[in-house]
């Protein structure tokens, strides 16, 4: 009978309208939820000519989403490199002032340099004790910002371990629910569920994955979702793989840093069989194991090269060099041109010419700083007070080529005022990249998350028209059903 | 289904866009109000090593500038003491020969004059600037002559005194001083005598100085010597030729050997005063070398601030048009995203 059809018909219109205004309040609610997926109702015609629901649809676009992956897990590595040069020029002031006045700039060899100015000066009035401070305090300088350099960068080095180890944790604590999720989902997709609400938190728990480690995903049947590390290593696969680190209380600056591993397998460090390549794990491995340590090289290079400028040699042409006014503790005779680890943080400005400590001014103009007893060593034997071969000997050392271990990175033989000075160059280059590299990098995902959203977002003006067809349509279906109960009623009443 | 802007990338857009022109906007506030790069080492990068490279250079040549100065009053203090030294040297030296023709040949006045000359010569040799003793070489914490004529006797009156007396048998003015020969003086004045102010002797003797000179580093390249020593031959003439006529008892002399030292002393004081003049020009060409040098330096300077400044300069008016641009562009956004928060279909129903 047609018209009880009809009537039914409505009836199941307004069950179905009734999920269709549900599906857009899930829409409306998503609005401001970044990686929400736009959610559609699916409709098709039953059999007696009525709509129903057959499931929800969810908007996505794997390509899309695979690019917002990548672009935010190479952004992460990029930002935690770019953050730990900054860090490190604020903390020592490499890039502060300007050229035309050097005194503002902290960096090594801006100190440097005034030592050479302050020696220029001490060698017009080598008789001046005031001229002679002056010679010293910038000694010291020197000698201060170099440990202070190399205690940062160490500091900075322990840092980013332990945002490693946090790291390594959140990566964990992530995989456990991405666990969870996925078993919803793959039950759900088997039993036929709406699983889109699992599907965008799954979703969004790579998304905040991806942002620590790099990884590439593959689904298998049912929505199951494997997981591997950008280096190849796996990270889920049914259930979660532990990502283990041991962390390193401190650093020197010959520690190494400990790997971290998946699953058993070093992803990072010089043993990593299938390396990271992005990510903010990767990013700070990068600080930790390859530049603050290349930094670190250069440092004691450029205290190593001090200590041999000012090394004091035997007058009577019998014994070696010794360390002058720079030396360390339990130096003995000068280095020769290799990296010792840890020397910019353990050279000092020798007690002997300090009045402070009990040493002598005139030592920096007559020599025999290194030893005061040994009468070799001294370069002024009269000690006559205009004696100016000694600092000349000094101000021309720092222009003066000498061999530097090219391993650090910055060739092998250059005068002391310059490889300080490209050292600064080095740097400055490093982290000038580093923040281009993190300022492009931000600009793709910003880009990616709205190609992202604009393909699987909400649109809110969207959703409100949708809701006027629908609040019409459910207001024509009541309509009618009351027209064929006014049908009915009029027949009834006939009979 | 079209792909439709959703809402959230549309007002995050204008999000970003707010926090980004913010960002360039104080970059460019700065680079107005200081001309230069807001961050150096982030602007230059790699470049900063040539930047900081004339930075260090200018440094080096203010320094040396400031040394130079020390080292140019020194110079003239010197150059001043050596002109008075030979004006006083020209009028003894006139002196001895109007004395020698006999006119106004008052020995006692012209003992007198030697006797001023020579400490005027310990005087202007003596000479500090600053505390350093400009002829002392490079023992500049000490005078380099003693006075001569001090109680107890100086080390330099011993000698003469010793000298004398070993080749006379009497002291200078003594009883037996009058019976000396010309030939006898003769004999002294070149023997014993000039062995006092022969380099070793003055150096034992007289003076504190070193031959060695103060050398500095006057240009980048260029260290050269910067003073003259007391031990110069010139200098060690002059004191020969006064100390014969002041301390050698002109007065109790015989004729003859009073003639014989005014011969002797106006030879030497010749030479001295000839020695003087080339010690004179040796001191101008330092002169010269530093003022060359300060020129050198100076323009070296202008040079490398210019090229600091291709470096790190920011074009003002780029910088102040950007600035001005960026100022628009953020009111733009701040409008637009009000406007756009406007614009929803739920405020039309």
């Amino acid at each position: 009978m047609s018209l009880t059809n009809a009537g039914a018909i409505a009836n199941q219109s307004l069950g179905t309208i009734a999920a269709q205004i549900n599906v857009v309040s899930r829409n409306i609610a998503g609005v401001n939820v970044s990686g929400y997926a736009t959610k559609t109702a699916l409709v098709s015609t039953t059999s007696n000519g009525g709509t129903q629901i057959n499931g929800v649809a969810r908007a996505t676009n794997a390509a899309l989403f695979q690019n917002s992956l990548q672009a935010s897990a190479t952004q992460a590595a990029a930002s935690a490199l770019s953050s730990g040069f900054d860090q490190i020029d604020q903390a020592l002031g490499l890039s502060s002032g300007t050229a035309t006045n050097t005194s503002t700039n902290r960096s090594p060899a801006a100190l440097l340099s005034a030592l050479q100015s302050a020696l220029q000066s001490y060698s017009a009035s080598p008789s001046d004790t005031t001229v002679a401070q002056t010679v010293l305090s910038s000694a010291k300088a020197v000698a201060q910002a170099l440990n202070t350099a190399s205690t940062t960068v160490q500091q900075l080095r322990a840092q980013a371990d332990g945002e490693i180890a946090t790291s390594v944790a959140n990566i964990n604590s992530i995989l456990t629910q991405f666990q969870q999720v996925n078993t919803e989902v793959v039950a759900g997709t088997q039993a036929g569920r709406d699983v889109t609400s699992a599907l965008d938190q799954r979703d969004a728990l790579l998304k905040s994955l991806s942002s620590e480690i790099g990884v590439t995903t593959v689904t298998r049947a049912n929505n199951d979702m494997v997981i591997y590390a950008d280096g190849g290593a796996t990270l889920f696969e049914t259930s979660p793989r532990s990502v283990t680190f041991q962390a390193s209380a401190s650093y020197t600056a010959s520690t190494t840093g400990n790997a971290v591993y998946v699953d058993g397998v070093p992803v990072t460090g010089a043993s990593a069989s299938m390396p990271l390549q992005s990510g903010k794990l990767q990013g700070l491995t990068q600080l930790r194991d390859v530049v603050a340590p290349q930094y670190q090289s250069q440092l004691d290079e450029t205290a190593r090269g001090l200590i041999a400028s000012f090394a004091e040699t035997d007058q009577s042409g019998l014994g070696g060099s010794v360390p002058g006014l720079f030396t360390y503790s339990g130096a003995t005779s000068v280095p020769g041109a290799s990296v010792i680890p840890g020397l910019a943080g353990d050279i000092i400005v020798n007690p002997n010419a300090d009045p402070s400590q009990g040493g002598n001014l005139d030592r920096l103009r007559d020599g025999g700083i290194s030893d005061p007893t040994n009468s070799a060593y001294v370069y002024n034997t009269t000690g006559a007070a205009g004696f100016t071969d000694r600092i000349n000997q000094l101000v021309a050392s720092f222009s003066t080529a000498q061999s530097f271990d090219s391993s650090a990175g910055l060739g092998s033989s250059q005068s002391l005022m310059d490889y300080a000075t490209s050292s600064l160059g080095w740097f400055e280059a490093q982290r000038q990249q580093a923040t281009d590299t993190e300022s492009y990098q931000s600009t793709l995902l910003s880009q990616t998350t709205d190609a992202l959203s604009n393909s699987s977002g909400v649109n809110l003006d969207e959703q409100m028209s949708k809701m006027l067809d629908l609040e019409n349509s459910y207001q024509a279906s009541a309509k009618l059903i009351s027209a064929i109960d006014a049908m009915y009623t009029a027949l009834f009443q006939a009979l | 289904m079209v792909s439709i802007t959703s809402t959230q990338s549309l007002t995050n857009a204008l999000r970003r866009s707010v926090l980004d022109v913010q960002t360039q906007l104080s970059k460019a506030q700065s680079e107005v109000s200081t001309g230069r790069i807001a961050d150096l080492g982030l602007g230059l990068g790699a470049a900063i090593q040539q930047d900081y490279s004339y930075g260090f250079r200018a440094d080096d040549l203010t320094a040396l500038t400031a040394s130079n100065t020390i080292v140019s009053t020194r110079l003239t203090a010197t150059d001043t003491a050596l002109s008075s030294l030979a004006s006083t040297a020209q009028n003894f030296l006139q002196t001895l020969v109007s004395a020698q023709s006999g006119a106004g040949s008052d020995q006692g006045a012209i003992q007198g004059y030697a006797q001023t000359g020579l400490k005027s010569l310990i005087s202007a040799l003596d000479t500090s600037v600053d505390g350093v003793h400009i002829f002392g070489g490079v023992n500049t914490g000490v005078a380099p002559l003693a006075d001569y004529f001090s109680t107890p006797s100086s080390t330099s009156k011993q000698a003469v005194d010793q000298a004398f007396f070993g080749a006379f048998g009497t002291t200078q003015g003594g009883a037996g001083a009058a019976s000396i020969t010309d030939q006898q003086m003769q004999t002294f004045l070149s023997g014993s005598f000039a062995d006092l102010f022969s380099s070793s002797g003055w150096s034992s003797d007289w003076s504190n100085a070193t031959d060695e000179t103060a050398t500095n580093r006057i240009s980048l390249s260029q260290t050269s010597e910067t003073s003259v020593s007391a031990n110069e031959s010139a200098l060690r003439q002059l004191a020969q030729a006064y100390t014969m006529v002041a301390d050698l008892g002109v007065g109790s002399l015989s004729d003859p050997a009073y003639q014989q030292i005014l011969k002797t002393a106006s030879t030497t004081m010749s030479d001295a005063i000839s020695g003087l003049t080339t010690l004179r020009a040796k001191v101008g060409v330092m002169q010269k070398g530093v003022s060359d040098a300060n020129d050198a330096l100076s323009a070296q300077r202008d040079m490398i601030t210019t090229q600091i400044g291709s470096l790190e300069n920011v074009d003002p008016f780029e910088a102040s048009t950007r600035l001005n641009n960026l100022t628009t562009q953020l009111e733009t956004s701040y409008t637009l995203t009000g406007k756009i928060q406007q614009l929803t279909l739920s405020k039309y129903i």
